[in-house]
């Protein structure tokens, strides 16, 4: 059988009575399967879809202790990067990226990070404008059932940094079991199950949501400028839910790297540093599996976010206080527990990757058509400096990036690495940030 | 209510120890209040100081299958099936009276005596209690105290359920304890007349029981600092004793000594000629020895009532037990058979930080209500 | 055909170009207006403001429509807190996606739950005629009964329409009307109508030039100040008749409201918000060296301040100061675990809640000696004076203490410092050292040393480290030797119950208050507080019955909402 006629075959459309109503049954236009050469292709012959996503953790790493020995191709790494070592070739380091503050005032523990995912230098009382992950999500994540998912693994929910258009933000989930209660509950549609009954009550929900939208829709007259922004925003929200409904009534093409996980239960709560690792891990093999199952393509992933109140059991200063009380090991030439507990934050970067490189797909992995973006708050979070804040990629969003190197860039704006992974995701971006981190220079020496 | 307040010393671990001011007037007298979490029989084994060993669970069914008259194939097949997780065989009908077959746990002396190993070595916790030193006594290497008196350790001590180190509790103690955590009303344990902690020569200790059970805290572990609601039953009304500290350690002087307690544990705590001794631990909770002589058909009966099912997964030989408490009794003989009726024990009892809530004698039940 | 009185003066207009120009003049009428200047045209008002329901309050209206057994199968996103308080933020925060599938969650589920069998006959007013068929009649009479009731108003024709017209679609695709019905109402609870408080103004004709919430708004403001839900039957009724907007009747709802013990929900609402008690729920404690701290008593923490604050302002109509000073609470035998004193189980039960006094000498005064300040404010292992002193400045004093800077030079924090100091009030004394941070510092630390003889769970400790705690401190001026001292201090402090009318007024409107409603609030208001004996109900009463509280004036900042 030729490409074209099974191409033909697998176009098929059912037409079916459901209830009285027709109801098409038609497959997506991205359809997957494996080319000849046994890599996972799309029926267009197109390489499978791009994923992207944030993450972040807090406090920074200790200057001296993470970077690889030399510039150039990563042979070693740092010992609070020890646990990325077997990622070695699928990741870049970056040294020497600053936010320039320019004479605005920062806010400890926050601009820092929000500075690479808005191109902004931002305090806590100025009005935060769409992230990089919601301004990618919009550029990629369009035809999925959810547009990005957010996590949080501190329980920090109301301090993820993610926001929508309007200063809208989006706080992670905190629980992995509800995160799974909402990717694979009983709505979920597995593109690999043979049978496929599309629920009637599934256009009852779409006849609803239209109904929602057309009787409120007069509404937005009523109201003065900023409240109309938030009201757009819930119509956005709704029409993503409708986009949802509409999914629920096509089969989906199968995906043979779909497999559902089995539920998740809570590891506990709290900022317990093993509770905060279980929990994050969780959220990165529900992430891996929604991604592998096309549910999304963008997320973002929270590890601890803010100032960290991560805590070893049984010693009674967290993660925070011990990076402004803990004196300096003398042998160590760092604060040792904080160096654990910043291991301990790479440990969990590791388990996101694991999880990602998990899902085979051919002869390459998830992750090596993901881009994900690695944050911090601070350089030394000790002085809350915001020179040579450590920042993290990992994957090359289909080759499209060059992975396995550490880059040291001359004191340059954290916002380089944003635009070059927005570049790299094929993004129609030129420049990016504003201001004193405005930038129009990707980062060559990863640059494709 | 008239409740005696508490002040505790409660020092926390870790880089900052912080304490509690006791009372502002340092003539007052402190009161120390506390809840028990768990008690067992004070024990000192040492790896293979029971030789034989005792059967386990396998070696008890098949011994019982074999009273029962079983051939080889028969308790191979048996054995066999319980390895793979079978029902364990019911071998309770195993004993012979008169040549009728009959239930061995409510006639143990219709099996013959399997001569269980007991305990031979002369360590052992507890009380000097007929002030005499006699060759099955012990030495009590926590006190140094010689001639002391506690057969029920020689009669556990080589049975897997209660087998442990120096102040540990054996898995039997610990699981009876764990499973009734919640539903037991607790033991409280009232020391009132403290003037120095270190030493006093006069204070008292009353042992009595709780209308509440005790609670669980964030680790799972008894709740400290709770109030509980003493229960006046007429029964522990007579536990009240008079003791002294010296260099921290408190000792109490002779007393009878009763506790209700829920069977699966222990059919009571009933000592006569008890004495007690307790420390106070830095972490604020009391840990001691209350040691007397006790009835031991009680203590039979609550082995016994576990029947078939306790007997194997517990590996304890019920009526070899029987025999070894016959035979290691010790004291308050039977007038008319001369067979001592009371055996020399000792219990640990574990214990947090309490308060207690004394009602009104207005309020107290007498037994006939 | 009902249409409400926001509707009344545009059904008389019935060209489109007369409703532009009549909008126009009205525009004109009010920039002139704003020209003219101050007092009258100004008016103490603010501008009217969209907010989302908090959790609580979404509850509540669901249990008032339907009742308590209904289930909430859906999860809520964690509520935004701005300018200190969730209702202000609930102005601010937004349905992302996630959250409106949760939402969308939640309806199917109570629609489907109110629909069933067993709780049918107790919602549906009508029985369809055919079961399996549609009823668009009965459809449209349980629709706008339930819909009254969730949207704080009457439904308008069109939105009603579209409701029954889904119910129908459904009922065709389903062969069922009781399910059709059930998404029909899922359809009312998705939408913005319900899930946001869209407050709607119309020009007042009792101050020209300026606006005033609709009545409908007004019931709206009034009910989730006072009760914390959505309005009652008697209060929609007062609201279609016109009732509220004359002061006889505005008095008369305010009175009923007050006197009722729904009022005890209103101020329990208010003072969770204000105490920031919402931070319980990610608050967790390092159990190796608290263990008797768990969830059963975090709760019973909380609770035990709101009843303390209920029986003194609400039961007992006390003054609000008093709140600072005194050591009559609730206890139950389990919480007072966490505060290592005795509390005689009320009928033999550990968890039942019993009038408790706190010692004279145990150093307890007032609610921010209690565990729920204490324990919310502190670090999981360790007790933080500096954000102890933070909160209690920003939570009763209305102040804002800034962030920490971002250019913090440790070099004067050095190792041998380090190893020399043995109490956290040593090693904070450099912070009130050094220029950059004794700003800030010299505010919180002085007041948050003061409650170190608490640990951070708000159990009591004497000594740290061998020394014994000094808990001696300073407030603007004011010093004390003890948290019963730094009590007294607040009591007396003017900022208090100035900071107490700001914050509840605030709450009340879902905004910081505007420029003119500052000024009434620090000056008029605030001696009337004081005249009334700090009482809260009386504030309460002047609040609900004041102008301002209902006067809508539109500023360039403020969104401003008109009527059609």
């Amino acid at each position: 059988m030729t490409t074209a006629a099974k191409l033909a075959s697998r176009r098929r459309v059912l037409k079916g009575m459901l209830a009285g109503s027709a109801v098409t049954v038609g497959l997506p236009f991205l359809d997957c399967f494996l080319n000849e050469n046994g890599t996972a292709v799309a029926a267009t012959g197109q390489s499978l879809p791009s994923i992207y996503g944030s993450w972040s953790w807090s406090l920074g790493l200790n200057p001296g202790q993470w970077e690889p020995p030399t510039v150039g191709k990563i042979t070693r790494m740092g010992r609070e990067t020890a646990a990325l070592e077997r990622f070695k070739d699928k990741i870049n380091l970056y040294g020497g990226l600053s936010v320039f503050t320019a004479g605005k005032s920062p806010s400890v523990h926050y601009t820092g990070v929000h500075a690479p995912l808005t191109g902004q230098v931002l305090s806590t009382i100025d009005p935060v404008p769409a992230s990089i992950d919601t301004i990618i999500a919009d550029h990629i994540g369009a035809s999925t059932r959810f547009r990005s998912l957010q996590m949080v693994a501190d329980g920090n929910a109301r301090l993820t940094p993610s926001y929508r258009p309007g200063g809208i933000q989006q706080p992670g989930e905190i629980s992995p079991a509800a995160m799974y209660a909402r990717v694979f509950g009983p709505e979920f549609i597995d593109p690999n199950s043979a049978n496929f009954k599309p629920d009637p009550r599934t256009m009852a929900r779409q006849s609803v949501l239209s109904a929602v939208r057309y009787q409120s829709k007069s509404l937005e007259k009523l109201l003065g400028a900023s409240d109309r922004a938030r009201l757009d925003e819930y119509f956005t929200s709704l029409r993503q839910l409708e986009q949802q409904v509409d999914l629920q009534l096509q089969k989906p093409a199968p995906l043979p790297t779909c497999s559902p996980p089995e539920p998740v239960a809570d590891p506990g709560s709290g900022k317990e540093v093993e509770v905060v690792v279980a929990t994050h891990k969780l959220h990165a093999k529900i992430a891996a599996h929604a991604l592998a199952c096309d549910q999304t393509r963008v997320f973002n992933l929270a590890y601890t976010c803010g100032a960290s109140g991560v805590y070893v059991k049984g010693d009674p200063q967290s993660h925070h206080v011990l990076t402004h009380e803990e004196p300096v090991d003398s042998e160590l030439g760092c604060q040792r527990r904080v160096a654990y507990l910043n291991m301990r934050s790479m440990g969990a970067f590791a388990d996101l990757l694991e999880a990602l490189s998990a899902v085979r797909e051919g002869d390459k992995t998830l992750l090596d058509r993901a881009l994900i973006l690695g944050v911090t708050d601070h350089g030394y979070a000790r002085a809350h400096t915001l020179d040579a804040i450590p920042m993290i990629t990992a994957g090359s969003a289909n080759g499209r990036m060059k992975t396995g190197l550490y880059v040291v860039a001359n004191r340059d704006p954290v916002t380089r690495l944003s635009l070059t992974v927005q570049q790299a995701l094929g993004l129609p971006v030129g420049t990016w940030g504003v201001e004193s981190m405005q930038t129009s220079k990707a980062i060559s020496e990863v640059a494709v | 209510m008239r409740i005696r307040e508490a002040i505790a010393f409660v020092a926390v671990g870790g880089a900052t120890a912080l304490s509690m001011v006791p009372a502002q007037n340092a003539v007052a007298s402190e009161t120390r209040q506390y809840a028990v979490y768990l008690s067992y029989p004070a024990m000192s084994n040492e790896e293979g100081d029971c030789k034989p060993s005792n059967p386990d669970s396998i070696g008890i069914l098949r011994e019982g299958l074999r009273l029962q008259g079983k051939s080889s194939a028969e308790i191979e097949q048996a054995v066999d099936g319980v390895q793979r997780g079978d029902k364990r065989p019911d071998i309770s009908m195993r004993g012979k009276l008169e040549g009728k077959t009959v239930d061995a746990y409510l006639y143990p002396f219709s099996v013959p005596d399997s001569q269980l190993s007991l305990v031979q070595g002369h360590v052992g916790i507890g009380f000097n209690l007929d002030g005499k030193d006699k060759p099955e006594d012990f030495v009590d290497p926590l006190t140094g105290e010689r001639g002391v008196d506690n057969q029920l350790f020689r009669v556990l001590g080589c049975s897997r359920p209660w087998r442990a180190k120096i102040g540990e509790a054996g898995p039997y103690q610990l699981g009876k304890w764990e499973q009734t955590f919640e539903s037991a009303p607790a033991w409280l344990i009232d020391i009132s007349g403290i003037d120095s902690a270190e030493n006093d020569d006069d204070v008292e200790v009353r042992v009595l029981l709780a209308k509440q059970p005790l609670a669980r805290n964030a680790l799972g572990t008894a709740l400290a600092y709770l109030t509980f609601t003493a229960d006046p039953i007429t029964r522990t009304a007579g536990n009240v004793v008079h003791g002294s500290i010296k260099n921290g350690r408190l000792t109490t002087g002779k007393f009878d000594f009763y506790l209700p307690s829920e069977p699966q544990k222990q059919a009571e705590y009933g000592l006569r000629d008890a004495r007690m001794r307790f420390e106070f631990l830095p972490d604020g909770r009391l840990k001691g020895i209350v040691g007397g002589y006790q009835d031991w058909r009680p203590l039979y009966i609550t082995l016994a009532l576990r029947r078939s099912v306790g007997e194997q997964s517990g590996s304890y030989d019920t009526p070899g037990h029987y025999y070894a408490f016959r035979k290691l009794a010790d004291a308050y003989p039977d007038p008319k058979t001369g067979q001592n009726m009371y055996i020399s024990s000792a219990y640990y009892l574990e214990a947090v930080p309490a308060f207690i809530a004394y009602p009104e004698p207005s309020q107290q039940l007498t037994r006939a209500q | 055909m009902t249409s409400g009185p926001h509707m009344m003066s545009w059904s008389r207009v019935s060209k489109r170009w007369g409703r532009a120009v009549v909008f126009a003049s009205l525009s004109a009428v009010m920039a002139v207006a704003q020209l003219i200047g101050p007092a009258e045209a100004q008016g103490v008002g603010g501008g009217a403001t969209v907010r989302l329901l908090t959790q609580d309050e979404y509850r509540n209206v669901i249990a008032d429509v339907f009742g308590t057994d209904i289930k909430l199968a859906g999860r809520f996103e964690p509520d935004l807190r701005v300018n200190g308080l969730i209702a202000v933020g609930a102005g601010k925060a937004g349905v992302t996606g996630s959250a409106l599938e949760q939402y969308d969650n939640m309806a199917r589920a109570i629609g489907s739950e109110v629909t069933d069998e067993r709780h049918r006959v107790l919602f549906v007013p009508c029985a369809p005629k055919s079961i399996h068929d549609p009823d668009p009649a009965c459809a449209k009479r349980f629709l706008a009964e339930m819909g009254e009731l969730l949207f704080r108003r009457p439904l308008m024709d069109d939105e009603l329409a579209y409701f029954v017209d889904s119910a129908t679609q459904t009922t065709t695709h389903t062969g069922d009307f009781y399910t059709g019905l059930g998404f029909g109402l899922a359809g009312i609870l998705s939408s913005p109508q319900f899930l946001f408080r869209l407050e709607v103004s119309e020009e007042d004709p009792a101050h020209p030039g300026l606006r005033r919430l609709t009545a409908y708004s007004k019931a709206e403001r009034l009910s989730f100040l006072l009760w914390n839900s959505g309005p009652d039957q008697a209060l929609l009724a007062a609201a279609k008749s016109g009732a509220l907007h004359t002061k006889k009747g505005l008095d008369e709802q305010v009175e009923r409201m007050l006197a009722s013990p729904r009022l005890e929900n209103g101020v329990r609402a208010f003072f969770t918000d204000m105490l920031e008690f919402d931070q319980f729920d990610t608050l967790g404690k390092d159990t190796t060296l608290y263990p008797n701290y768990t969830a059963e008593v975090a709760e019973q923490a909380k609770e035990q301040t709101l009843r303390t604050i209920v029986n003194l302002l609400v039961r007992d109509r006390g003054d609000y100061r008093d709140l600072f000073t005194t050591r009559k609470s609730e206890m139950t035998a389990r919480l007072g675990s966490l505060y290592r004193v005795p509390v005689s189980p009320r009928d033999g039960v550990i968890d039942a809640w019993t009038p408790y006094e706190f010692a004279p000498d145990s150093g307890h005064a007032g609610i921010i000696t209690h565990a729920s300040f204490l324990a919310l404010h502190s670090h999981p292992g360790q007790t933080s004076p500096t954000i102890r002193g933070k909160a209690l400045r920003e939570v009763f004093l209305c102040q804002k203490v800034p962030d920490p800077p971002a250019t913090v030079d440790f070099s004067r924090f050095n190792e041998a410092t380090a190893a020399r100091t043995k109490t956290v009030r040593e090693r904070l004394q450099m912070h009130s050292e050094s220029p950059v941070c004794a700003g800030c510092h010299r505010i919180t630390d002085p007041v948050g040393l003061t409650l170190e003889k608490f640990d951070t769970v708000g159990g009591f400790r004497a000594i740290e480290n061998g020394t014994p705690i000094d808990t001696s401190g300073e407030m603007n001026g004011v010093k004390y030797e003890d948290p019963v001292g730094l009590g007294a201090a607040l009591h007396d402090n003017k900022s208090v119950p100035s900071c107490l009318v700001s914050r509840l007024y605030s709450y009340g409107v879902g905004r910081p208050p505007a420029a003119e409603e500052s000024k009434w609030l620090s000056g008029e208001l605030a001696n009337q507080f004081a005249a009334d004996r700090y009482r809260l109900p009386a504030l309460l009463r002047r609040i609900a019955t004041s102008d301002a509280f209902y006067q809508i004036v539109p500023t360039a900042l403020s969104a401003s909402v008109s009527s059609k």
